[in-house]
């Protein structure tokens, strides 16, 4: 046998388990699928719980293509997708500053660090009244608290990550005297795109619910105002169609930015070529 | 270390400082007190929420609705974390849909369960402990991949039976990982029972803080906020506590 | 100066420009009206405003908000969000006034409670409130005008159910026909279509008690700050509202359908909707029974201390 056809004898069975394990993933999905579309069916129509709450696909699908050919949706989608990416914006925009500074000057990072963590497990649902105070009822109130939300998991993020800033290139930056801004965008930012976009990553998730409960509890437009709308008017099959388009695209999403993340991990300083 | 260069009191310093100057805003009129609650006033609020609103209730009970919450999920995600190891096609098959689960705003489904389970402290544990429990599913499977295979193998050249080799081998290596899922699992827990609470009036914290809103007491407000934050940190320094205990150094 | 292309160039632009300025002057004042509750037959006064042109005719550009009721109406306009706060509770309003919010009362919106009802479910053995001794009754939440009547409605009845606070409308129907609680709340056209279907019974109203009908449960809210600054803009407003008041009332079959389409519902429950709105009660002045409201005000913590004669003068500068 040449060395071809050896390594090739040796490739084909790995190759074959490992095609044998995709369809089994791939049968399990499917019959997962299946059945818990048949649970869900039966459910709505066993008359167990209270009529409504579980809508046969029947009532869903339609309700689905009403809600995605309605032209209103697209200004709501608009107005809810504006206010998450601006908050994330906002956050970022003071959390990567603010994170560097607590990372690099390790006695500022230990006099805010329980602050930072007792306000970043704390719910910043309940600051929203404050921020309805301060900046009025309309998208700026949904925008700030996605921004509050997004802050903190950026914050620590980066923070974490400027510790391990490799003490080589910071002496580099050092002996070239370089200035405070040139240090940030030649050493320091260079080396922390990860820890930053794991940070947006949880970031993202944290501001899109920020952003949709503020619209829950007081707005006049957005995705999160649609589906307490139709909540209010009991129109289950709706609510449930703005629901999934909602969740499909909060995983989008979340998709996107890990798309993002692989593709510019790949050019860190310190990734492997 | 001499008193000046403490951090905690440095700490405290700023915040007795920014209290200072609150209470000086609105004293001055630069900020309205419907806006800014003079701490002093916020401390006054406490006293009497705790006198006549029933705080300290409100207070246990959105502490022990976290924690009931978070060790459900904690008891639900990691032997399905661990079966999701254990069997690999499906944890390789639900895995996308878990984090997938976990990118999306599940608190939006709270006014389904409010149907189903009423207007009860049934639809907040419920909500917390689904949202806890991902994370945890999660993390768990991939503590447990990640075990090095030489650990592995070290528990099978011992024989050890299966439950011996989880119990001494993989749940150890295991551990750190499982520790960040409980975090996140209790951030979300938390997130989503306090915002439920604030969203339907109902419950501990949460509806406090709501009810302060709605009647423009703003001190009491701030003081309900106040009050979350200590839950949430109290919750965490259990959870600290609990990690030293188990975590092998 | 000399008459070159150029010259005559600019000084034809700064005539135009000069001939905007009276048009510019004319232009519509922008307000923005917060409302509590989208779609019920009384907080609709002013969308019908809009769509009749009744607001264009007095110069205004009226953008309408609707938030979820309770205080959140009133935030709008303590943030300067929006000018106008309609279909806030009165108790409310004296509260969020005395803890000093930067409101006053330009007109009644809703005297009595000829709107709210209670329900059960068809096969309930409930038939009155007579039958409602210990059995749970439902409200929206403590201290709200639903809380405030079905004590009367008790009081009345001579028996003392037991009153739980049960959120909004939707929140109480799912748990009335879930069997959780045994009376709910609500308000037209809500669940008319189940009694229609004969899926629920209604029990008792608001109407049913007379002591109700001289207080006036809620009011409509101008921002302080405006209403000195812009007293013209706020009368204008006022005027605007009442023509679309007596619009709604004198050329009912239109207010009807128009009702019915915002609401999506059946043109029957519309029409069933109408006779719990009496216009009496939409009277915008006076505001009736205001001793009385002080006196709940106080007992639901919404209120310290009665208020001065020259804190209700202050408070209450009526419309138009």
């Amino acid at each position: 046998m040449t060395a071809v056809e050896r390594s090739a004898a040796v490739a084909a069975p790995a190759r074959a388990a490992r095609q044998s394990v995709e369809r089994r993933v791939l049968v399990i999905r499917i019959v997962t699928i299946a059945l818990l579309a048949g649970c869900w069916e039966a459910l709505a129509r066993s008359g167990l719980l209270y009529q409504g709450v579980v809508p046969s696909f029947v009532l869903i699908v339609p309700a689905l293509i009403d809600l995605l050919t309605a032209p209103m949706l697209y200004r709501h989608l608009w107005v809810t997708t504006g206010e998450v990416l601006s908050g994330l914006a906002i956050a970022t925009a003071l959390a990567v500053p603010l994170g560097i500074l607590f990372g690099a000057r390790r006695f500022l990072g230990r006099v805010v660090s329980p602050y930072v963590n007792a306000l970043a497990t704390t719910p910043k649902i309940v600051f929203l009244p404050i921020v309805m105070l301060l900046v009025g009822i309309g998208p700026e109130s949904k925008i700030a608290l996605g921004a509050l939300s997004a802050f903190f998991p950026v914050v620590l993020s980066t923070a974490a990550g400027v510790q391990h800033v490799s003490l080589v290139h910071l002496n580099v930056g050092r002996s070239f005297n370089l200035t405070i801004w040139q240090m940030v965008r030649k050493i320091y930012l260079p080396s922390l795109v990860q820890p930053i976009l794991t940070g947006l990553r949880l970031g993202l998730g944290v501001a899109i619910i920020g952003v949709l409960l503020g619209e829950i509890k007081l707005s006049n437009a957005g995705l999160g105002f649609l589906a307490n709308d139709y909540y209010n008017l009991y129109r289950i099959p709706h609510l449930y169609a703005v629901l999934i388009l909602i969740f499909a695209l909060a995983v989008a999403a979340n998709a996107l930015m890990g798309l993002v993340a692989k593709k510019l991990g790949s050019q860190a300083p310190d990734a492997p070529r | 270390m001499t008193m000046a260069k403490s951090p905690i009191l440095a700490g405290l310093a700023a915040l007795v400082a920014l209290c200072l100057i609150g209470e000086a805003l609105v004293l001055s009129g630069q900020v309205s007190p419907l806006v800014l609650a003079r701490p002093s006033q916020v401390v006054l609020a406490i006293v009497e929420l705790i006198r006549e609103e029933g705080l300290t209730q409100a207070f246990l009970a959105t502490f022990a609705l976290t924690l009931a919450a978070g060790a459900t999920a904690t008891a639900i995600g990691i032997p399905a974390g661990f079966l999701l190891y254990r069997f690999r096609s499906f944890g390789r098959a639900y895995e996308s849909w878990l984090a997938a689960l976990f990118a999306s705003p599940l608190v939006l489904l709270y006014p389904l369960f409010l149907v189903i389970l009423g207007r009860s402290y049934w639809t907040i544990f419920v909500m917390g402990t689904i949202t806890g429990a991902i994370p945890i599913i999660l993390n768990t499977r991939i503590g447990l991949v990640s075990v090095p295979r030489p650990l592995v193998n070290v528990g099978v050249s011992f024989n050890c039976s299966g439950t011996q080799q989880f119990f001494k081998v993989l749940f150890p290596a295991a551990v750190p990982d499982i520790f960040t899922g409980i975090r996140l699992g209790l951030i979300y827990a938390l997130v989503n029972i306090i915002g439920i609470e604030f969203l339907i009036n109902f419950g501990g914290l949460g509806r406090v803080v709501s009810e302060m809103y709605d009647r423009f007491e703003i001190p009491g407000m701030y003081a309900g906020i106040v009050f979350i934050v200590l839950v949430s940190a109290s919750v965490f320094a259990v959870l600290a506590r609990l990690e030293r205990r188990i975590r092998p150094v | 100066m000399i008459m070159t292309r150029r010259n005559v160039l600019s000084l034809t632009v700064a005539g135009c420009l000069a001939g905007l300025v009276p048009f510019a002057a004319q232009a519509q004042d922008k307000i923005t009206v917060a409302i509590g509750q989208k779609g019920l037959w009384d907080t609709m006064v002013t969308h019908h405003g809009v769509e009749q042109g009744f607001f264009k005719e007095e110069g205004l550009d009226v953008e309408i908000i609707y938030t979820r009721g309770g205080s959140e109406t009133l935030q709008a306009v303590i943030t300067n969000s929006a000018q106008f706060a309609l279909v806030n509770g009165l108790l409310g309003v004296l509260g969020a006034y005395a803890k000093g919010a930067p409101i006053r009362i330009v007109s009644a919106q809703m005297t009595g409670a000829p709107d709210l009802f209670w329900y059960t479910k068809a096969d309930s053995p409930i038939e009155s409130l007579k039958d409602a001794d210990g059995k749970t009754m439902g409200f929206s939440r403590p201290g709200s005008s639903t809380h405030l009547v079905s004590l009367e409605l008790a009081n009345a009845a001579g028996v003392k159910p037991d009153l739980t606070p049960t959120g909004g409308i939707s929140d109480t129907r799912t748990q009335v026909l879930s069997g959780q609680i045994d009376l709910g709340w609500s308000v037209p056209p809500f669940n008319l279509d189940l009694v229609r279907k004969g899926e629920i019974k209604i029990v008792a109203r608001g109407g049913d008690v007379a002591s109700l009908a001289n207080q006036t449960i809620r009011v409509n809210v101008v921002n302080a700050d405006f209403l000195a600054n812009n007293r013209e803009t706020v009368e204008k407003f006022m005027r605007g509202y009442a023509k679309a008041l007596d619009w709604m009332y004198s050329m009912r079959d239109d207010s009807v359908k128009a009702f019915a389409e915002f609401n999506n519902v059946d043109i029957d429950v519309a029409k069933d909707s109408v006779p719990f709105y009496p216009k009496e009660s939409m009277a915008m002045a006076p505001i009736a029974g205001l001793d009385t409201s002080i006196q709940q005000a106080i007992e639901y913590k919404q209120l310290d201390a009665p208020l001065t004669e020259d804190q209700k003068k202050e408070l209450i500068q009526l419309l138009p």
